[in-house]
């Protein structure tokens, strides 16, 4: 390992090697700039860099990767930088990779449907930009200021994820050794992004849900849609969960929707939380047992999101209030909806219907603690039952979960949360504990798929060859380990 | 008082920050970037998360209060850009918005012997002397009307730290004598608090702003009149909050409303002038702080040839003049981020800058050189307009 005089020393000839290949004005050590970089919303334990380095352009890129892999120092990688789970923070002594300033919304084609952005632009400017073409894009529930390229790679569940997935055509990638290359189509001169898929393997996906483990993405086609004549949020109402399955697998198979959300009570309430004047509103319900709503809440409603030309859109609410009914469900009238959900009908409309980002009040309720699986739908109805009754007993409220369909349905994303007293630190591990065993009990008995890596959380010893294949990658592509090893996700790696 | 006075009563906003960087930009779809710290700076530290996180490593036993930290916490402008932007991190502690708390960092900075050499520190020795700001005799030029008759106003004209708030004031007391529109003035003592309340001498403030306010309830029950926006926003946002008890509502206004009843009523006539181009800085204290931003453009569309066109980031989205950013972390941020405004100002090709605040024109004028005479205050402009 050296002395520290000898670590200092080698410190000292990166930050020299820094300064001479990038601008001395993109490299940062001072100890306000370290300290701020340390934490995020989450990480429980700071990790103070040695650098913070700015890139402004690809070279930059290539620049601090191949002084970090030559020293063999860790590197992690933050565009937007929204992240509580640790993902932007290097081990002690590593260095960040900012890429705010790498923020170019680079082109809107139109005519084939792709943006291509780079990291640090973020959903508020990129939906600008897509309206003023008459065009969207798919949108998390993460502010305005989140990274599209950083969130689409990290496959999120976003408005359109029903029919498209995918959010990713093609990447530009930075390996540690400085190799550069594209994805797709792209990838042949004088093409350009319209087609991911052939005629080589896809690459692209290695790099979904790599957690920047891989490479460094710093251009990316997404995938961008026109906005039609019309649409609409249409509201259902159910009084159980696996009712308002079927009601959502029902459209789906009939190819009504582009996308559906099943909320939970005590989380569509939740959306009236927020500053009236100087005070934090919340309304009392959010208080009770999320197993009772009380009288006149539907248990679920679910929102039903549909664009096309204005006679679909006709046609569309009728099928949707006759499938309701079929499932036993009722159509939530305006009138109703504003009583019932006021919070919840402003939120959906900006996000769903004028296709902006809009931030969540919430998150002043108490430390934001998740729980997400993705499952079949038919486990999924019994998951719910199992999981609400799991978080009832924290003692915390509100317990507010949503669903979605991934892929036509074929998985249904199941998020759960609370929002405990973040001074209650007895209280969070203890969520924290029995959100793990969770995982371990929805695997076994749902079949229930963690959403992401976090902390080495899942394993990819849990995984067999799939892991002994993708460790062989990241031997080749990052043989030093210097790439996002705060995940945890190669941690058998160099031992 | 009723706001947060240490840094552990801020401990569950200064966790809650995502680090989104909403804080360094305005409203959708224009999404101008507006904090000036960011704007030079790009770096995520340089922003209001940033110096939240700096203040979470503090109660995390992580870094220590230092002078560096001090020079990045008063070189932030506290321009109130970044209040109307966060929601998550202001419902944790509603009374403070994302500028109260960094001048809460500066109060905790400030009793541990870090205010920032230069003018902060000037402020501060004669703070701590004389629990005030030094009255410096400007209120003696002030025309003060000697008809001391009845008076449903009273000028609060205290804070004439500057010769340009002193103009201001002159302008703005001799268009109310031609609209005769009679005032008792105020203006006595050194600062009303809003010095004291940015800048971290929190120690010293109650009891300014008791005396203070006995002061002006010695007048009698009067409509609050204010040419400093400075004043009127500490006055009307956080006197209640530090009085408790002694507080009662007052009606207050702004001079650019009373000259915009001049002008509409008929009691101030325009003038016939040349045409002329203008355009209007909204400064921050009027315009995000009090929310007034239309009567002093409504002022300028009254008079005769005057021309308004509209900077790139204005109302809600202007950009501060950096007059108030004192801290060195940044060499010559003040002067700087006056220079990016007028740079706005420039594009716009209009003849005049007019603002409302003397701060920001005397930073203006100060990096203006030769052609420091196209910025003027509301007051001066339109005495030059009417009759």
């Amino acid at each position: 390992m050296g002395t520290a005089m000898q670590q200092g020393s080698a410190m000292e000839l990166v930050g020299e090697q820094l300064r001479a290949r990038i601008h001395p004005e993109r490299v940062k050590d001072d100890e306000l700039v370290l300290t701020s970089y340390a934490t995020d919303l989450g990480a429980a334990v700071p990790r103070t860099p040695a650098f913070v380095v700015l890139p402004e352009n690809r070279d930059d890129v290539v620049a601090v990767l191949q002084i970090a892999n030559e020293h063999k120092i860790p590197v992690a990688v933050l565009s937007g930088g929204v992240n509580q789970v640790g993902n932007c923070i290097p081990p002690k002594g590593g260095i960040v990779i900012d890429l705010h300033r790498m923020d170019r919304l680079i082109e809107i084609n139109t005519d084939s449907g792709y943006a291509i952005v780079e990291p640090g632009l973020n959903f508020d400017r990129l939906t600008a930009g897509l309206r003023e073409k008459g065009f969207r894009c798919s949108l998390p529930t993460a502010p305005g200021g989140a990274s599209p390229l950083a969130n689409y790679l990290n496959r999120p569940a976003a408005s359109l994820v029903n029919r498209h997935l995918d959010c990713i055509q093609d990447l530009e990638v930075v390996l540690p050794d400085g190799t550069v290359f594209n994805t797709g189509s792209s990838a042949f001169p004088h093409a350009g992004s319209q087609l991911r898929y052939g005629p080589f393997p896809d690459i692209a996906g290695l790099f979904t849900c790599g957690y920047g483990t891989l490479g460094v993405v710093t251009k990316a086609a997404v995938k961008i849609y026109p906005i039609n004549e019309s649409n609409r949020v249409h509201l259902t109402a159910f009084d159980d969960f696996a009712s308002a399955v079927d009601y959502m697998k029902d459209l789906i198979n009939n190819n009504i929707p582009e996308h559906v959300i099943i909320w939970n009570w005590q989380l569509y309430k939740a959306f009236e939380v927020g500053l009236v004047g100087n005070e934090y509103h919340t309304p009392k319900e959010i208080r009770l047992d999320p197993r009772k709503p009380p009288a006149g809440l539907p248990y679920n409603i679910v929102t039903t999101f549909m664009a096309g030309y204005e006679e679909s859109m006709q046609a569309n609410e009728r099928i949707c209030a006759k499938v309701a009914a079929k499932f036993g469900g009722r159509v939530l009238s305006e009138e109703e909806a504003k009583k019932v959900v006021p919070g919840g009908v402003a939120g959906w409309t900006e996000l769903y219907a004028n296709y902006r980002p809009v931030e969540p009040t919430f998150f002043g309720l108490g430390k934001y603690m998740v729980w997400i699986v993705l499952t079949e739908p038919k486990a999924v109805k019994e998951l719910e039952k199992w999981a609400v009754d799991q978080c009832a007993e924290f003692d915390t409220s509100p317990i507010c979960y949503y669903a979605q369909p991934f892929d036509f349905g074929r998985a249904i994303f199941f998020r759960i949360f609370c929002f405990p007293d973040p001074k209650n630190q007895k209280l969070t591990d203890r969520i924290a504990a029995k959100y793990r065993e969770m995982y371990d009990v929805a695997l076994k008995q749902y079949g229930g798929v963690p959403m992401r890596v976090r902390g080495g959380f899942p394993s990819l010893r849990q995984v067999g060859g799939y892991g002994e294949a993708l460790t062989r990658i990241k031997r080749v592509f990052d043989p030093n380990n210097i790439l996002s090893r705060n995940m945890g996700l190669f941690e058998d790696l160099g031992k | 008082m009723r706001l947060t006075t240490s840094l552990e009563g801020l401990r569950g906003s200064v966790s809650a920050c995502l680090k989104c960087h909403g804080c360094t930009y305005g409203p959708w779809p224009q999404n101008h970037g507006f904090c000036p710290i960011y704007e030079r700076g790009r770096t995520f530290t340089a922003s209001a998360g940033g110096l939240l996180y700096l203040a979470k490593a503090i109660l995390n036993g992580q870094m220590d209060y230092n002078a560096s930290l001090a020079e990045l916490a008063y070189t932030c402008a506290t321009c109130g850009a970044c209040d109307a932007r966060c929601s998550i991190v202001r419902s944790i502690n509603p009374e403070m918005a994302l500028s109260d708390m960094i001048r809460l960092l500066r109060y905790e900075l400030v009793k541990r012997g870090f205010a920032p050499d230069g003018p902060v520190k000037e402020m501060y020795e004669q703070v701590k002397k004389s629990g005030d700001l030094p009255s410096n005799g400007r209120a003696k030029s002030l025309p003060i009307p000697r008809d001391k008759g009845q008076t449903d106003m009273l000028l609060v004209a205290d804070c004439l730290h500057t010769d340009a708030e002193a103009s201001a004031c002159t302008a703005a007391l001799s268009l109310l004598a031609k609209m005769d529109t009679r005032v008792a003035v105020c203006a006595e003592s050194g600062c009303c608090g809003s010095t004291l309340y940015d800048f971290g001498f929190w120690d010293e403030l109650p009891a300014l702003v008791a005396k203070q306010w006995r002061k002006i309830q010695s007048f009698g029950n009067k409509v609050l009149l204010f040419v400093n926006p400075h004043c009127q926003e500490f006055m009307t946002n956080k006197y209640p909050k530090i009085l408790n008890g002694e507080f009662r509502r007052f009606q207050g206004k702004h001079i650019s409303e009373a000259l915009l009843d001049g002008l509409t009523q008929g009691k101030l006539k325009t003038k016939k002038m040349s045409k002329m181009t203008v355009s209007y800085h909204d400064p921050c204290f009027l315009g995000r702080g009090l929310g007034l931003y239309e009567p002093p453009r409504q002022v300028l569309e009254h008079l005769d040839g005057v021309h308004l066109v509209e900077m790139k980031r204005n109302r809600e989205q202007s950009f501060c003049c950096g007059a108030r950013g004192l801290g060195n972390y940044f060499d010559n941020f003040s002067e700087d981020t006056a220079k990016a405004r007028v740079k706005e100002f420039l594009d716009t090709k209009a003849d005049v800058m007019i603002t409302a605040c003397a701060y920001c024109k005397e930073g203006f004028r100060k990096v203006m050189g030769s052609e420091a005479e196209r910025v003027q205050d509301l007051t001066e402009f339109v005495g030059q307009r009417v009759e």
